[in-house]
């Protein structure tokens, strides 16, 4: 009878189970993270960046305005305030092509279509940057080139970052 | 009785199994990061990539040569940005003839030039970050502090060691200069 009991699993030793795991679950963090994540938040800096919204609908302007929140559509965060809006027709390359002034080339016609604009708002934000000088919003990181999740409103849309300045 | 009590009670219960299992795995784990950092046995070689990166709107090139090069996937420095050049970006097109023709597509450029990478060399090529194997043709997502951009691969040469030393550049991250944040990007 008395082996018996002692043979059972008892809360000892599930607090034991729990504590190893536990250690197991820490060395197996610590040993496969990698080291990249650089220090950010050692300095925050006013950022403004543009990014470009490109074919985007007429019916659509009217969600765009000066002072409006922008958020980030995949973590919903916010990550600025829209300073500037600037629109223009959307155009697509054509397959013709002109001589160009110089008159010794030729250049690609192009043409625009429909109701379509492409958008650039510059937006305000406070920046973090990391040890690299690499501005960051919210984890987003903000180069030229870089594709944005964004939010207006109701409106979600990838946009391109076409330039920035911190100060 | 003290004899008789001892031999029954058992030595070796399933919590001593686990135990065990667990200390083996952090051992092992322990034991592979080790691997990882120290023994891959793996050489580290610079490569010199020649690039292409089009088409590009002219307003927004932000590139700076020497500038360091990240790895969009995992944020590692792998290399810096040696030198680059752009040139106008061509498509054909008909012209009033007919005739098809190489024509200029305003306000996009064609960007070229060489990066200098820290790879690893195995016998099947060189690996970037050790899991990228470069191919020619292949693209590389990369980015300064200024720049994000995609780079086709044209081509691929080992950095030899006397060229590294003709260079004195027996480190490439200390040849590569930081990228001032804060200018604007032209």
């Amino acid at each position: 009878m008395d082996i018996k009991k002692k043979n059972r699993f008892n809360l000892i030793d599930a607090f034991v189970v729990l504590i190893i795991l536990a250690l197991i679950a820490g060395t197996v963090y610590f040993a496969f993270k990698e080291n990249n994540e650089f220090q950010s938040e050692l300095r925050t800096k006013n950022i403004t960046y543009t990014v470009l919204l490109e074919n985007v609908d007429k019916d659509f302007l009217n969600v765009f305005e000066t002072d409006g929140h922008v958020l980030n559509s995949s973590t919903l965060e916010y990550i600025g305030k829209i300073s500037k809006i600037k629109t223009e027709k959307a155009g697509v390359w054509t397959d013709k092509a002109e001589k160009d002034a110089a008159g010794d080339g030729y250049t690609v016609i192009k043409k625009e279509y429909g109701d379509v604009y492409d958008v650039y708002i510059t937006i305000t934000a406070k920046a973090s940057m990391d040890e690299r000088g690499i501005a960051y919003i919210d984890r987003q990181r903000i180069t030229v080139g870089t594709c944005v999740p964004l939010r207006f409103g109701n409106f979600s849309v990838q946009a391109h970052i076409t330039a920035f300045s911190t100060n | 009785m003290n004899t008789k009590n001892n031999s029954d009670t058992p030595r070796f219960n399933i919590a001593d199994v686990i135990i065990i299992i667990a200390i083996i795995a952090v051992i092992a784990a322990l034991a592979l990061r080790v691997y990882n950092i120290f023994g891959t046995g793996d050489e580290v070689h610079e490569v010199k990539i020649e690039f292409e990166a089009a088409p590009v709107s002219e307003e927004s090139i932000a590139l700076k040569e020497k500038a360091k090069l990240y790895s969009s996937a995992d944020d590692s420095l792998v290399g810096y940005l040696e030198a680059f050049e752009t040139e106008d970006y061509f498509q054909y097109a008909y012209n009033e003839e007919g005739e098809l023709v190489k024509a200029a597509v305003p306000g996009k450029k064609t960007v070229t030039g060489t990066i200098v990478l820290e790879c690893t060399k195995t016998e099947n090529g060189f690996y970037l970050g050790g899991t990228l194997l470069l191919s020619e043709g292949g693209t590389l997502k990369l980015y300064t502090s200024m720049r994000e951009m995609e780079f086709t691969v044209l081509k691929i040469t080992e950095i030899e060691e006397e060229e590294e030393s003709e260079n004195n550049s027996s480190n490439m991250f200390n040849n590569a200069d930081g990228v001032q944040a804060d200018s604007h990007a032209k």
